[in-house]
């Protein structure tokens, strides 16, 4: 193996190497349960433990109650003993007595009974009974944990610690981790939804697609094999693709034909090493090259320079042993890179900001020098595009010593000129030529590939009407240097395409005289014709050129038998008797649309070789990965052949579509957002595992009508999002009825190229609030047996959701957030001359809860009283 | 107190479609139409399951009736009765009621003229449900807004109630559709043809009928071509008339009532005898006494 394909293969193993090992070895962050809501310096609690406590383990407890800065309740830091948060068996404990005396409240333990009392400073009392793992407040039901024996209730009442969700509930309170500070955050009141957090999830190296093809194909007397790999992915800021392709047969063994990476940057650098192709703007400049490249822009232009060596195009036969029959003849022998091989050129950029430019120059200079052959030359091109007019021209001049392809040596200057233009004079009518002139002094470094030659041609392409197109083209060769190779070529073609009523025909004949054969000529008739379920095919030839013309004739029906059958059948002959028929059956849509089978037979007769048969079989099979598997058995007189194909996707990762999809310059505009839908159980603001419920199936929208849907964990992630200010809303028709949003539905977030923003969204059930308005007549506030109860009265919540009694003066108000509600009563609907006892009432919602009995007294306005004096 | 002048109350049941399988279900007015879509859910789910739909309200006003109504939803269960007559029930009373799988939200709305409001329903399936069919329906009914705001005026008040029909079919649906018996009449508005279906299955079949009358000779004089007939709920029985607006000369026919149940079974066939007489002429002549 060459030393350069070994070098490059050796450095692409590594860095696929370097791209892997992170892939596999990472330990993938996922969202785990937080016990607080923050800013951008908010992390979860486990996360941000110190590493002592992380694991959450008994022996950790209160021996270090400094695991924690500090304890923040409403803005100040608690000082003094048992202030302190602390970490037991993987649960954050808030100290009970420091958190109610920095709330105002008045709490009481009362350890022999295992409950807490708390009345807080709002007014509403709270317990927590141990023994249940029930928090009630106001009597009613909020909370209930499991586990609840396990809390230790110490002789002294500061010594009490509660786990944060319990404390929550308790005090009312929302409790967070801020990782910048070390610190528990204690806030009173509904905790906010969590805002957008954003974090850097994009590595050095990654590897995101592996594609492969493999070949194998088996003879009577030999096989041979053919493998691709092809990888995907980023480095730093760049895309890489690695191909390999290496070959097999029985008798050499497996062998590395070509290797190359190649590493696009967004700035439009791109560099390129191993088996590679150079000058595709200036044909020549082109070579294929074993070695690196690399092209930089600069200020509307592309500089390209390379290096390495090429192949002079002669083969190192491969061994003595080989035998002269193998059927693959590419694989016979392998390239020699014996000509080193230098060079550069320049193109300007089609396209300058959004502007597209038609026109493009580039030019550039190359030197080879081999063993047989070798030069300095300079090339331009240039290449206009337009809708009407194209011109691609190129022109090569350099001073060359080596080899004539009649192996005369020579040393001197070539010059080559190739032009080539299109003009479409009308919609229909197009008329194309091109001169191409190649000197006979002219070399490139790969024998063969720029052979003498002095060529004109023309053409002219007319479509008078839709079905018809009729075309004729010209063109004169000769080869400098050698009078005889003077060729020239005529011909002319009519497609007709009447519709479907009308079969379709297509006639070209051709004209010739080549310094060889002389005059020749040769003619094609192709017709066919589809009906409903059959189509029918005729192919006609008349070949004339050395001796007798000769004809042939071949006619194809194939029938649809239904959706998944076919068959077809064809016939032909030819001059001298020829005959050759074949037989196809093909089934398709098998095994749901994974498997197609189809067979034949036939047959070939010729005077010459007799009568022979051939069977065929195939197979094409769609497997999970993207994977297809193609397998074809013929039987011939000369034994058996199998082709097997097989290609399909070692590794793939969908969420990188987008990066290796964009143009160069966009592929790193790209962020993720993810998040979390949960219901908030214990209505902390954060989503705790144990506790709270994540929301399966909910939809999850970002800018429009992109949406995904949560898993069963509640976790939603879109891939490849535009860096920007992007707004991701929950689709509230997706959430469960009782369910609804406690913040905004829609979030904003600022997301960056290469970074995850996370987005919950939190959910908490809804309550309902009754009750029974009442005309009180004698204003005691009791409803009375004959006090007579209001209909049609309309009850309006802060929130904007109303109601009217019915005819017994009972309303419900649904699907409310838990929280404080203001309710009142819309006074244009009371009956003349009453009004509400109350203006308005502050009620308790729960979360699945019913609040019954919110009523209202309606009074009558008392009669203005006048005081008349006694005179 | 003034009085309200309340002229009449439409309580208007709008046909579930659940023959004609229309999408939406409308309910007409002078000047307005408010529509539920889609009319009737069919959800295959699987017990301990839980699954969210969107029940969509379509209302929309014209002229001076351009103002919010207020609507309420609650649940109903239901039942096609042996005449094809579509009846609803208290939630929760009858056999393989669905009703206290579903929860809905809003349960009360003011909604806009222009506007499709969404309901959300969810349907949580009990762990130990038993297969086959259970059927509930979300009913729409508007409630008037409070008339003490025009207590001077007089006032006409249309209401609505609309359902939106729920099959939720738990895993394990057999359909045992059976012909049970055919009969057939003439009348005066031409022949009735009443066949007599039962399913004993525990999921509702949707059988696809035709009928063919037949003369002495064989020759076809009469039929209706294949149509799908109401749905046979599970353990139903269905004998809904079928009238054939011809009326045929005197004589004996024979009518031929073709049933698939799409349940996967074979197509049947029922046939019946056809004798139709001449009318009964009106005789101006005394009837001879009896001897």
């Amino acid at each position: 193996m060459d030393r350069f394909l070994l070098l490059t293969f050796w450095i692409s193993v590594w860095l696929a190497c370097v791209c892997l090992a992170p892939a596999y070895g990472r330990v993938v962050e996922k969202p785990g349960p937080r016990m607080g809501v923050g800013g951008n310096d908010t992390a979860p609690v486990a996360a941000a433990m110190p590493p002592a406590y992380a694991g959450g383990s008994d022996n950790a407890d209160a021996s270090d109650p400094n695991q924690f800065a500090a304890i923040i309740v409403n803005g100040r830091k608690l000082t003094g003993p048992d202030s302190q948060a602390r970490r037991r068996n993987g649960l954050l404990m808030i100290p009970v007595t420091g958190v109610a005396r920095a709330l105002g409240d008045v709490v009481n333990i009362d350890a022999a009974t295992r409950t807490v009392s708390v009345r807080r400073s709002t007014g509403m009392v709270a317990d927590f009974d141990a023994r249940t793992g029930v928090v009630r407040e106001n009597g009613l039901d909020v909370l209930l944990v499991s586990n609840a024996g396990k809390i230790i209730f110490s002789p002294s009442a500061d010594g009490l610690f509660l786990p944060a969700e319990l404390a929550a509930a308790l005090f009312d309170v929302s409790i967070r981790y801020e990782t910048e500070k070390n610190a528990v955050i204690v806030t009173r009141g509904q905790a906010q939804t969590q805002p957008s957090i954003s974090r850097n999830t994009q590595r050095f190296a990654d590897l995101y697609r592996v594609d492969y093809d493999f070949s194998l194909n088996r003879y009577s007397s030999a096989s041979a094999g053919n493998l691709s790999l092809t990888a995907y992915g980023r480095l730093a800021d760049g895309r890489f693709q690695f191909s390999s392709n290496s070959d097999s047969t029985s008798r050499r063994g497996i062998h590395m034909r070509r290797v190359t990476f190649s590493l696009d940057r967004p700035n439009g650098q791109r560099f390129t090493g191993g088996d590679f192709e150079v000058g595709a703007n200036l044909q020549f400049l082109s070579a294929s090259i074993r070695g690196g490249s690399a092209s930089v822009p600069v200020r509307g232009t592309v500089i390209t320079a390379f290096a390495g060596r090429s192949f002079s195009g002669l083969y190192r036969p491969v061994s003595a042993q080989q035998g002269p029959t193998e059927p693959i003849t590419s694989v016979r022998g392998s390239s020699r890179y014996d000509t080193n091989i230098f060079g550069f050129y320049a193109t300007t950029l089609n396209r300058l900001s959004r502007r597209v430019n038609p026109l493009t120059f580039s030019a550039g200079a190359m030197r080879f020098s081999g063993s047989q052959r070798s030069g300095d030359l300079v090339s331009a091109g240039v290449n206009y595009d337009v809708s009407r007019f194209s011109l691609q021209g190129d022109v090569g001049f350099g001073k060359f010593k080596g080899s004539r392809p009649d192996n005369s040596r020579f040393i001197g200057t070539g010059l080559a000129a190739d032009v080539a233009g299109s003009l479409n004079v009308t919609e229909n009518l197009t008329l194309h030529g091109r001169y191409s002139y190649i000197g006979k002094n002219f070399l490139s470094p790969q024998q063969g590939f720029r052979e003498p030659t002095d060529m004109r041609s023309a053409g002219v392409r007319w479509s008078p009407v839709k079905w018809l197109t009729a075309a004729i083209q010209a063109s004169a060769t000769n080869r400098p240097g050698d009078a005889r190779q003077n060729n020239k070529f005529v011909t002319a073609a009519l497609t007709i395409t009447p519709g479907l009523r009308l079969p379709t025909l297509f006639v070209s004949h051709t004209q010739s005289r080549t310094g060889q054969t002389g005059a020749a000529a040769f003619t094609l008739l192709n017709a066919s014709k589809e009906f409903s379920r059959l189509r029918l095919f005729l192919n006609a030839t008349r070949i004339k050129s050395l001796g007798v013309a000769s004809m042939n004739a071949n006619l194809s029906a194939n029938y649809a038998i239904n959706d998944r059958n076919s068959i077809e059948i064809s016939q032909g002959m030819g001059s001298r008797g020829a005959l050759y028929g074949q037989f196809d059956w093909r089934t398709s849509n098998l095994l749901k649309q994974r498997l197609a089978l189809s067979a034949g037979v036939g047959y070939n007769y010729s005077q010459t070789a007799g009568f022979s048969t051939f069977e065929r079989l195939s197979a094409s099979i769609r497997l999970p990965r993207q994977t297809s598997l193609q397998v074809n058995y013929y039987q011939t007189n000369a034994g058996p052949t199998m082709l097997v194909s097989l290609k399909g996707s070692l590794f793939r990762r969908k969420e990188a579509s987008a990066f290796l999809d964009s143009p160069a310059s966009e592929m790193n505009s790209f962020g993720k957002v993810s998040g979390r839908v949960y219901q908030d159980v214990n209505l902390n603001g954060s989503f705790d595992a144990d506790v709270d419920k994540p929301q399966a199936d909910v939809k999850v929208r970002v800018d429009g009508n992109r949406y995904v849907v949560s898993d069963k964990n509640g976790l939603y992630r879109f891939e490849s999002v535009i860096a920007g200010d992007r707004k991701v809303y929950l689709d509230l028709l997706s959430v469960r009825a009782d369910l609804t949003l406690l913040g905004k539905a829609t979030q904003n977030t600022k997301l960056q190229p290469g970074r995850d923003s996370v987005v919950d969204f939190r959910l908490v059930r809804t309550g309902r609030i009754s009750g029974i308005v009442w005309l009180d007549l004698n204003e005691n506030g009791k409803i009375d047996e004959n006090e007579q109860h209001l209909a049609d009265v309309r009850i309006v919540v802060g929130s904007g959701r109303d109601t009217l009694t019915d005819s017994n003066g009972f309303f419900v108000i649904g699907d409310l957030p838990p929280g404080e509600q203001v309710i009142l009563i819309d006074e244009k609907t009371l009956p003349e001359k009453t009004r509400s006892s109350f203006a308005t009432l502050s009620v308790k919602v729960f979360a699945g809860r019913e609040t019954a009995e919110t009523n209202f007294a309606v009074t009558i306005i008392p009669a203005e009283i006048k005081h008349f004096g006694s005179k | 107190m003034k009085t309200v002048y309340s002229i009449f109350v439409f309580l208007l049941f709008v046909p579930l479609s659940i023959a004609a399988q229309i999408a939406t279900t409308n309910s007409p007015s002078n000047g307005g139409s408010m529509a539920l879509a889609p009319a009737r859910f069919e959800l295959e789910m699987k017990p301990g399951t839980e699954t969210t739909v969107v029940v969509n309200l379509d209302y929309r006003a014209l002229g001076i009736s351009r103002q919010p109504v207020r609507i309420v939803a609650s649940l109903n269960d239901w039942n096609i009765t042996k005449d094809g007559q579509v009846e609803y029930y208290r939630a929760n009373s009858r056999p393989r009621s669905a009703s206290s799988w579903l929860i809905y939200s809003p349960g009360e709305a003011a909604v806009t003229p222009g506007t499709v409001h969404q309901i959300r329903v969810t349907i949580s399936v009990p762990p130990n449900a038993a297969p086959g069919d259970h059927l509930t329906a979300l009913i729409i009914e508007q409630r008037p807004e409070t008339l003490k705001l025009e207590q001077n005026v007089r006032q006409m008040i249309v209401r609505y109630r609309m359902a939106s029909v729920f099959y939720i079919k738990v895993a394990g649906l057999t359909r045992n559709g059976s012909f049970e018996n055919l009969y057939a009449a003439s009348g005066p508005e031409g022949i009735v043809v009443t066949p007599s279906l039962k399913n004993d299955g525990n999921s509702v079949v949707r059988p696809i009928g035709s009928v063919k009358i037949l003369d002495d000779e064989g020759k076809i004089v009469a039929d209706i071509p294949e149509a799908e007939t109401l749905p046979i709920l599970a353990g139903n029985e269905l004998s809904q008339p079928v009238l054939i607006g011809k009326v045929l000369p005197p004589g004996n026919y024979t009518v031929k009532y073709r049933i698939d149940f799409q349940n996967g079974g074979k197509v049947t066939e029922g046939v019946t005898e056809l004798a139709v007489k001449p009318p009964q002429i009106a005789s101006s002549e005394k009837p001879k006494a009896k001897p």
